[in-house]
């Protein structure tokens, strides 16, 4: 039943994405009619995700599977321990994003082309669902680079020129990801891990040890936001529509995470120079995104720079399990629980951002005002919220762990300061933003409170229940000050700052951010400078070689043979093609034929 | 002949038949009129699936252990010897499939054409030829086929009569024909000294003793052959002609590059490495690794030259430069893994190559849009056709499940089993660069911005063009998607493989 439930899952949503594909050979009106009702079939694609995390697996029950020995290399899916709290809050957030593509505001310039959102959407939730329950290298493979690229087609949803441009540089660093992965995913399986089970232990073995983990860690580093791949996430998140931002930074952001879950060799070997590293590139993208966020303009790009100071504090975790084995087991189930929380309240946060643009101004402005602090407060780690609960994981996952002479439990607070700071910029941006005009409350505005609803309720229960390794916060006034005080603590910067602006006693970059100081994706803009004066090298280099090529030419003719030499020439290869001629030479290789054999041992 | 005649263990005529289903329609077309469309069609078409039902026949059969073979004394000591086996059935499967399907796209292809009789006369004569190398059993009967698909597509190259046409038909002439010289002087050095060479999985008899006793001697005849085949086969630095004969129809393109010559010399090298010296021996020799580094050099120098042409079928012209270069990376890396990589490549590329060539066919006449920033927009218009070209891109940029993938995965496996991990740096560089030259192409076309005054109606082409485009994006996805079904081009690869690497 499970293993039926399993392929239903994965074969609806591509079903549903190739009738969306079919629909356009159909005459214009029918297929506008088809279109409309197929795209209405999509929220249920993440029914059947979540029925397969919710079977019973007590007891010692086979968790749900999938093979099919036959397709490539042989294929197969496992829902496991790792995969079924991030399948779960996955499927959940496309659910939602499905939805409020579904029934998109009658605007017609949001509401054009929700066919092929809809389609990109349905691949996208097929391969990070696949990502995370795949249970060999192959699947793995075949299921990021579907994932991979069908976001690009979410990135550039609305063609625009930003988008073109977030579609470019997202294509050229997904690319060099898949890149990467494939080497290392060949190695790990020449070494003996193609199931994903054997893998860590296998690159532990594996005669490559530091390629794989070198490979591993800059090829999922993209998706992860890590420093200094994360420059596709700013341009990325403003260019595509907010429900594919919330599942790029909710969903798919992860899938870089759960890669060094999989492959890394946490708990077999000690990497204290990659473990470093890990941590330190991590650190710095967590804190460095908090002042470039604050200079932005635009409420999503400060979302996306929330991400990658959010990813920054996980990918630290995931480095510290390289570092220190002991510690791997307790630093992977702090990672699962907070991906769960941050997939849930970063996607509440985007699928937000047009929730008060249609809802802000009407009576249900309040309700909305509730649900946006509740997810802001979570990603902050508010006491008692969902982030409480990743961030006390873990916490209490690197305890004693230090990187150059600084203990990592007194760093990874402050990066809840950080984060405070930047919800904050991002609610000022939003409460200066022009609303739409008012709405009736309807499908999308409840939809929306039921995945704030989700995302506080559901990190508690299931930590508890499916991630036995990670430490859920207790009540005591000892842990709830421990999560109070770094949001206090960005308050009272904020406040500061907004002091001192008021008295103008800061440089106007920084007291009236325009995104001016730093663009958004920062590194990005030096890089694209510099591929550009590249460009212009290799033309004017094309330049020069052609027109080298041009004087050779010249030279040559004037070298050519004049008539004399011509028809001395042609006299000579009428001899040869007469029938006496061509045979006196003949006779004359075949005798130089004869006497080399003759010569020859 | 008998019934007997068709059995298929020892001698038989079932090889004979095969070269002839496609060598009697062929001579029989030159004899029809211009304007006899319909009889014309029904002989190509009915002879095409002929061959296809017999190649699916005989599959099963000697993958069971069958090898009929078909023997007549060419002159004295040396026979002309057709036999089938799995590598022959490879590739005249893979010839058989696209022989059909590029016949029908021709038909539609050249509708509004003169000439028609003389194109599908030469055009039959070439896959007989191609059929003919597949079965050849010795070095001389390979050499006679050989030769005969340089002739037969001389004429096909040079189809539209133009000055450009008949300079690059020329060129192909001269560059096939010296290769051809040195394929002779080859092949005469090794039967004079050696004796009739038979191919056998593991390299022949005769030639391991002869190699014994004058080394020196086998490897230059082993340069020799490769030098030959290599002007085929388009080795760097032998490629010279086959972006000039981009000039040729279409369908011609599509065949030259996915099956007929290009694959023709790529297949006498596997041909010479597998089973004429031996995977051993040529390793012995010392001829695998400048193999082995030739085939690299043209992975990556084809993979660059494509990427600096704006023309669609020279940038797909210089890609099969670089893909085909995979079989014999494959071939010459010494390992069964890499070996059945390359071979299955053999299949893959052909496949997606001809679905490239077919889409730009389409895209060239029906839209007049031949080079890569003029595919801008153009899904809307064709959105089958550029589907159609999406998967053999993205397939040949490797990416699952289109049949590439499988290709490259194997090659990668292969090559760490060979202890080469640098090797998996010259696949990824190309797998880059295919990606730099291939991505833009495919992104143009969906979410490019049609140039102003280009129409916005639909105007997908003709069944005739779309139908055999369709098929082989099909067959490309299924080829990798149902990889590890028994019969499927890897499940043969790697049986053929285990013949040529014993234990």
């Amino acid at each position: 039943m499970s293993t039926a439930l399993f392929a239903l899952a994965l074969l609806y949503p591509l079903a549903l994405t190739g009738a969306l594909a079919l629909s356009g050979t159909a005459s214009p009106r029918r297929a506008a009619a088809a279109r409309r009702l197929l795209v209405r079939c999509a929220p249920p694609a993440a029914v059947p995700f979540v029925l397969l995390t919710l079977l019973p697996s007590a007891g010692g029950a086979q968790p749900p599977a999938l093979a099919l020995p036959w397709m490539l290399f042989g294929t197969s899916w496992e829902l496991d321990g790792l995969a079924r709290p991030l399948v779960l809050a996955g499927a959940l957030l496309y659910g939602a994003a499905l939805a409020a593509t579904a029934w998109p505001r009658p605007a017609p310039e949001e509401g054009a082309g929700s066919a092929g959102l809809t389609a990109f959407l349905l691949v996208s939730l097929v391969g990070n669902m696949g990502v995370c329950t795949a249970a060999d290298a192959v699947t793995f493979y075949l299921c990021f680079a579907l994932m991979s690229f069908a976001a690009y087609g979410l990135v550039v949803h609305h063609r625009t020129r930003e988008a073109r441009r977030a579609g470019r540089v997202y294509l050229v660093l997904a690319v060099a990801s898949e890149t990467a992965l494939l080497a290392a995913l060949l190695l790990v399986v020449s070494a003996g891990g193609v199931r994903l089970a054997d893998a860590p232990a296998a690159v532990a073995g594996s005669e490559h040890l530091h390629w794989i983990v070198g490979l591993l860690l800059a090829g999922f580093g993209v998706k992860a936001g890590t420093l200094p791949l994360h420059v596709w996430l700013p341009l990325a998140h403003p260019a595509a529509p907010a429900a594919a931002s919330a599942v790029l930074s909710g969903a798919m952001v992860k899938a870089g995470i759960v890669g060094w879950l999989r492959f890394l060799p946490l708990g077999e070997v000690a990497l204290e120079g990659w473990g470093t590293a890990l941590v330190l590139l991590a650190l710095a993208g967590a804190f460095l995104a908090v002042p470039v966020g604050d200079l932005q303009r635009d409420p999503k790009v400060v979302l996306a720079y929330s991400t990658i100071s959010q990813m920054g504090f996980l990918a630290s975790v995931v480095g510290v399990a390289l570092a220190v084995p002991e510690l791997a087991e307790a630093c992977a189930g702090a990672a699962v629980v907070y991906s769960v929380h941050h997939g849930f309240a970063k996607g509440a946060l985007f699928l937000g951002v047009p929730v008060w643009k249609h809802f802000g101004s009407a009576r249900t402005a309040p309700l909305v005002v509730v649900g946006m602090a509740g997810a802001a407060l979570a990603v902050a780690g508010a006491p008692l919220s969902s982030g409480a609960v990743g961030k006390y994981a873990a916490k209490h996952a690197v305890e004693g762990v230090t990187v150059l002479g600084a203990d990592l439990t007194q760093l990874l607070p402050l990066v809840a300061t950080g984060s405070t700071l930047l919800l904050l910029r991002f609610g000022v941006l939003l409460a200066r933003a022009d609303l739409g005009p008012g709405h009736r409350p309807d499908a999308e505005l409840w939809a929306w409170l039921l995945v704030v609803a989700t995302g506080i309720a559901v990190p508690w229960s299931l930590t508890r229940r499916w991630v036995p390794s990670a430490d859920l916060p207790g009540l005591e006034l000892v842990t709830l000050w421990d999560a109070s005080w770094p949001i206090l603590l960005g308050l009272v910067i904020g406040a500061a700052w907004w002091a001192l602006s008021a008295r103008e006693a800061l440089p106007s970059w920084a007291a009236h951010p325009d995104g001016r100081a730093v663009s958004p994706g920062d590194l990005v803009v030096p890089e694209e400078a510099l591929l550009r004066r590249a460009r212009r090298w290799a033309a004017g280099t094309q330049e020069r070689g052609a027109r080298s090529r041009a004087a050779a030419a010249e030279a040559a003719r004037r070298l050519r043979p004049g008539p004399r030499e011509l028809d001395a020439a042609r006299s000579a290869v009428r001899a040869v093609h007469s029938w006496s001629g061509s045979g006196a030479v003949l006779l004359a290789l075949v005798a130089l034929v004869v006497l080399a054999l003759a010569v020859a041992p | 002949m008998s019934a007997a005649d068709f059995s298929l263990a020892g001698p038989s005529a079932v090889p004979l038949v095969m070269v002839l289903v496609s060598l009697v329609p062929g001579t029989l077309i030159f004899f029809l009129g211009e304007d006899q469309v319909r009889l014309r069609s029904a002989l190509n078409l009915s002879a095409a699936v002929a061959k296809l039902g017999l190649v699916a026949l005989l599959v099963p059969a000697v993958v069971d252990g069958a090898r009929p073979e078909w023997r007549a004394p060419l002159y004295p000591g040396v026979d002309l010897v057709l036999r089938a086996e799995p590598l022959s059935l490879l590739f005249a499967g893979l010839s058989a499939v696209l022989w059909l399907l590029t016949t029908v796209y021709a038909i539609g292809y050249l509708e509004r054409y003169s000439h028609r009789s003389r194109f599908f006369g030469f055009f039959s004569l070439c896959v007989a030829a191609t059929v003919g190398i597949s079965f050849s059993g010795n070095l001389v009967t390979f050499l006679v086929f050989f030769e005969l698909l340089t002739v037969t597509t001389y004429p096909l190259v040079a189809h539209w009569g133009t000055a450009e046409a008949v300079r690059a038909a020329r060129l192909y002439l001269f560059y096939t024909l010296s290769g051809g010289m040195s394929l002779l002087a080859g092949v005469a050095l090794l039967t004079s000294r050696a004796g009739s060479v038979d191919f056998e999985a593991g390299g022949a008899g005769a030639v391991r003793r002869f190699a014994e006793e004058s080394p020196g001697t086998a490897v230059v005849a082993f340069g020799l052959l490769v030098a030959g085949l290599g002007v085929k086969a388009a080795l760097f630095p032998l490629h010279g002609w086959l972006p000039r004969a981009m000039v040729a129809p279409a369908p011609v393109s599509a065949l030259l590059h996915a099956v007929a010559v290009v694959k023709a010399g790529v297949f006498g090298i596997v041909r010479v490495v597998h089973d004429v010296y031996g995977v051993e021996l040529a390793r012995a020799l010392g001829v695998l690794a400048p193999l082995l580094a030739l085939a690299c050099v043209t992975v990556v120098y084809g993979s660059v030259l494509a990427l600096r042409q704006d023309d669609l079928k020279r940038r797909l012209a210089y890609s099969t430069v670089s893909q085909v270069s995979y079989v014999t990376l494959g071939i010459a890396m010494f390992s069964e893994a890499g070996a059945a990589g390359g071979l299955v490549h053999l299949v893959h590329q052909g496949l997606m190559k001809i679905t490239l060539f077919f889409c730009a066919g389409i895209f060239a006449e029906l839209l007049g849009v031949k080079t890569v920033s003029g595919l801008a927009g153009v899904g809307r218009r064709m959105p089958l056709t550029a589907a159609a070209f999406t998967v053999g891109a993205l397939g040949m940029i490797g990416l699952p499940p289109v049949a590439g993938f499988v290709s490259k995965w194997q090659l990668g496996q292969g090559a760490l089993d060979a202890g080469r991990p640098e090797l998996l740096g010259v696949l990824l560089l190309s797998a880059l660069l295919n990606a730099a030259y291939f991505l833009p192409a495919v992104c143009a076309l969906w979410f490019g911005d049609p140039a102003d005054d280009a129409p916005e109606h639909r105007e997908e082409a003709p069944a005739a063009l779309l139908v055999p485009t369709l098929t082989t994006a099909l067959l490309s996805v299924a080829a990798g998607v149902a990889a590890g079904l028994p019969y499927s081009p890897l499940w043969m690869s790697q049986l053929i493989a285990d013949g040529v690497y014993p234990g």
